[in-house]
């Protein structure tokens, strides 16, 4: 060990190593083998001897997963503690890696995969159905101004302030961007349920339209009705697949014969 | 037509390889649907098909190890099958859940596989052998890009023309049908997202963005920033100040 240093480029490698994570994803240890490619220009640094090398290798092999983007600051602090303990610090750099994935899967499914990324493609899928080209250029925008700072300033934040992250993280932060990243997540999917389902009456009775009673009663009643519908299904463990089939007969059937349209 | 479906195929690897890795985005049905589009000249159906099963495979997210429909191969065939077809949405509906369908399958069998990488990756690093343990990991990158790769040519070169046919031979009504279909699938996205995310807590959110897009029919960036001024208000209420006391009325100082 000793005068060998993490620079800022070894930092930056791990940040690109980490775009390729799940490159051998697999059923027994998901991520772990990733995890060891995006910390190996670190190990290659600290590690001289091939007995070295293995232990260290070994120690980042086992099972390893949590949202992509999420492993950044989890690199981070392993990385921090690779150059400080060495191979010493096995056990402690395996606890880290261990107790830091599920707490970092929470935030980052919740504000990645159900917040952000909903809300990015909602916003542009609403465009993109008007056969506006901003629609996914906003898409890809909005997310990833989200997507790769979290990559970026993961490794590097979690490199310089280590420890002290992990207990930040878990205390109040972790309560705080889980909470408000749900919260915006389910009021945008309301608005999304009004704007991006689809489902009118175009039956009449005489000069009245089926229709119009339904707005008058609360406007997308049908596209409120049929989420809660299949949300309800959801809860009561309907597979998503078979949800999906029997939305489509039920389009088909209806839409078909002329109780439903677009 | 050969070259069109190798193309494609060649997209359809590269993109898996992004859903995998830098998850930029680009492998979500949207994004994929428009890429199609421009490849095949027809960006308007690429934005409407794209964003149809965007919609509609919302909620179905890879996390926590488990491996659902695959979103990705629902987009690229969907779209490349719809445009080629000039089916437009209904052809979209008609291919993109078997494509989903399938694809889980061969995610599963390749998942399967790649634990073999995992084992010999454990062998090179006994030998401290660390060239070995990352040609395991970029090993593994090929094989996904084949997963969808090749089903993808297969779909585009051979399976193009009995879908025409078939979908040519179906009558209006069904058509029609798979379109409405294209306008309720996204109930299911929403109900997927709404089973993680909602709470009893958050049914108020719910509301209230039902309402501002329904009622006051306001654009959905529109509703979102007013969610973010929210949420970030009733942050300050409840963790401002010192944290720990987080109750509301918690002003005494």
């Amino acid at each position: 060990m000793s005068e060998t240093t993490i620079t800022k480029r070894d930092l930056q490698s791990v940040f690109w190593r980490n775009m390729l994570l799940q490159g051998s994803i697999n059923f027994e240890r998901l991520q772990g083998l990733g995890y060891a490619y995006c910390i190996l220009p670190v190990l290659r640094k600290l590690y001289k001897s091939e007995g070295e090398m293995s232990v260290a290798l070994t120690r980042h092999l086992g099972f390893f997963n949590t949202t992509p983007a999420m492993a950044a600051p989890i690199l981070g602090v392993n990385v921090a503690m690779e150059e400080q303990g060495g191979n010493e610090s096995d056990e402690a750099v395996r606890a880290i890696k261990t107790g830091m994935m599920g707490p970092m899967a929470g935030i980052g499914d919740s504000l990645l995969w159900f917040t952000i990324m909903p809300i990015a493609m909602g916003l542009g899928s609403a465009l993109a159905k008007e056969g506006n080209i901003f629609g996914p250029i906003l898409a890809i925008v909005i997310y990833n101004l989200v997507n790769i700072p979290l990559r970026y300033y993961g490794v590097m934040v979690g490199y310089r302030r280590s420890l002290q992250l992990v207990g930040d993280m878990a205390g109040t932060t972790l309560r705080r961007v889980t909470e408000g990243a749900t919260n915006l997540g389910v009021l945008v999917a309301g608005g999304l349920v009004g704007s991006l389902v689809i489902a009118k009456v175009p039956l009449k009775f005489g000069e009245t339209a089926v229709q119009g009673i339904l707005d008058s009663l609360l406007p997308n009643l049908l596209p409120l009705l049929l989420t809660l519908g299949c949300l309800a299904l959801l809860k009561k463990g309907v597979k998503a697949a078979y949800l999906i089939f029997g939305v489509l007969i039920l389009g088909l059937v209806l839409g078909g014969v002329g109780f439903l349209a677009l | 037509m050969l070259l069109t479906a190798l193309i494609i195929a060649i997209l359809a690897g590269l993109l898996s390889v992004e859903y995998l890795g830098p998850q930029f985005g680009f492998s979500s049905p949207l994004i994929a649907g428009t890429i199609i589009g421009l490849i095949l000249g027809d960006l308007h159906q690429g934005l409407v098909v794209g964003a149809t099963i965007q919609m509609a495979f919302m909620g179905i997210v890879a996390i926590g190890g488990a491996i659902p429909p695959d979103t990705l191969m629902a987009g690229v065939v969907g779209t490349a099958v719809a445009i080629m077809t000039n089916t437009g949405v209904a052809g979209a509906m008609a291919i993109a859940l078997p494509a989903a369908l399938f694809a889980q399958q061969t995610e599963i069998l390749l998942n399967t596989v790649c634990i073999s990488l995992a084992h010999r990756a454990d062998a090179y690093a006994a030998k401290g052998d660390h060239r070995g343990v990352e040609r395991m990991h970029l090993l593994g990158l090929p094989l996904y890009f084949l997963e969808r790769a090749i089903p993808t040519f297969l779909v585009v070169y051979y399976g193009v023309g009995p879908v025409q046919r078939m979908l040519d031979a179906v009558p209006a009504w069904v058509t029609h049908g798979l379109a409405v279909s294209g306008g309720l699938l996204p109930a299911v996205g929403f109900a997927l997202l709404l089973n993680v995310i909602l709470r009893a807590r958050q049914v108020a959110f719910f509301i209230l963005g039902f309402a501002l897009m329904s009622y006051l029919k306001l654009p959905l960036l529109a509703i979102a920033l007013i969610g973010l001024g929210l949420v970030l208000i009733l942050d300050q209420v409840n963790y401002g100040r010192r944290s720990g006391e987080a109750t509301v009325g918690g002003a005494q100082e």
